[in-house]
């Protein structure tokens, strides 16, 4: 049996029909299972947990100081601190290490050039001058569970500095890297 | 033709069709997938579990001061 033209003709007229009415009652038939949900609809989600932090003030000047003399943050005629800041949303412990040696001739860690944790609005301040190791694997530990909300999530950091016998005159810099991390 | 008699469709017309019928499959299926996904799966859930801070020192290391240790030791000597 050979089948006409017109007969194909109409079984591929229905074959479109029927794909496009597939295709509409498969996409109503979605929204109908959304627009279903009319007595009590709940709603869920979850805030990304986000650890993040800053430097507000990022920098300690020490001002003047004569070979084998110190100056410390909390002792300056200013007192001046380095200020982080919890921008994330979870709870942080603080660590920090040197990335930028302060001194030519005393190279990090030295007791030439250490640290503390010198007042925290929240969390556990670890106070106590320690060498600022040189490694992230090495970072000392400033601050733990450091708050996120508003005046509760900020900390102050000082530095001790002591200036090597040999070191030349001049300014001098270094960095300190702070690693904050969620505290679970 | 004589009149009573049955047009036939033609072969191209046949042609057309079928293409026709394939594009509105693909097409459909398509949109039947574009838009079930569109509901999305759930949210792919970002944990940031470290960052960092950078912090500077800075200072000045001047001459050392002069002593005058000696000068005091002598005072009242002529």
């Amino acid at each position: 049996m050979k089948a006409s033209n017109n007969s194909l003709a109409i079984l591929l007229a229905m074959a479109i029909i029927a794909s496009v009415s597939g295709t509409w009652l498969s996409v109503s038939f979605m929204d109908t299972i959304t627009g279903a949900a009319t007595t009590t609809g709940t709603v869920k989600l979850e805030v990304n947990t986000t650890t993040a932090c800053s430097a507000i003030d990022s920098t300690i000047n020490l001002g003047n100081i004569t070979r084998g003399n110190y100056n410390r943050s909390e002792e300056i005629t200013v007192p001046d601190f380095i200020v982080l800041e919890n921008t994330g949303n979870v709870g942080q412990n603080i660590t920090g290490y040197s990335t930028d040696d302060l001194f030519i001739t005393e190279t990090a860690p030295t007791q030439n050039w250490t640290m503390q944790c010198n007042e925290t609005e929240s969390g556990t301040c670890v106070t106590g001058f320690k060498i600022i190791n040189n490694s992230v694997g090495a970072a000392e530990i400033l601050v733990s569970d450091l708050a996120f909300a508003a005046a509760t999530d900020e900390m102050n950091v000082s530095v001790n500095a002591t200036v090597p016998i040999g070191e030349g005159s001049g300014m001098k810099s270094g960095t300190i890297t702070f690693i904050c991390t969620f505290t679970g | 033709m004589k009149k009573g008699d049955k047009r036939e469709v033609s072969d191209k017309v046949i042609i057309a069709l079928l293409v026709v019928a394939v594009i509105v499959s693909i097409f459909g299926a398509y949109a039947v997938y574009d838009y079930s996904h569109s509901y999305g799966g759930p949210v792919t859930n970002n944990i940031v579990l470290e960052s960092s801070a950078t912090g500077f020192v800075g200072l000045n290391v001047v001459a050392d001061e002069i002593k005058e240790e000696g000068v005091e030791g002598n005072e009242g000597i002529e």
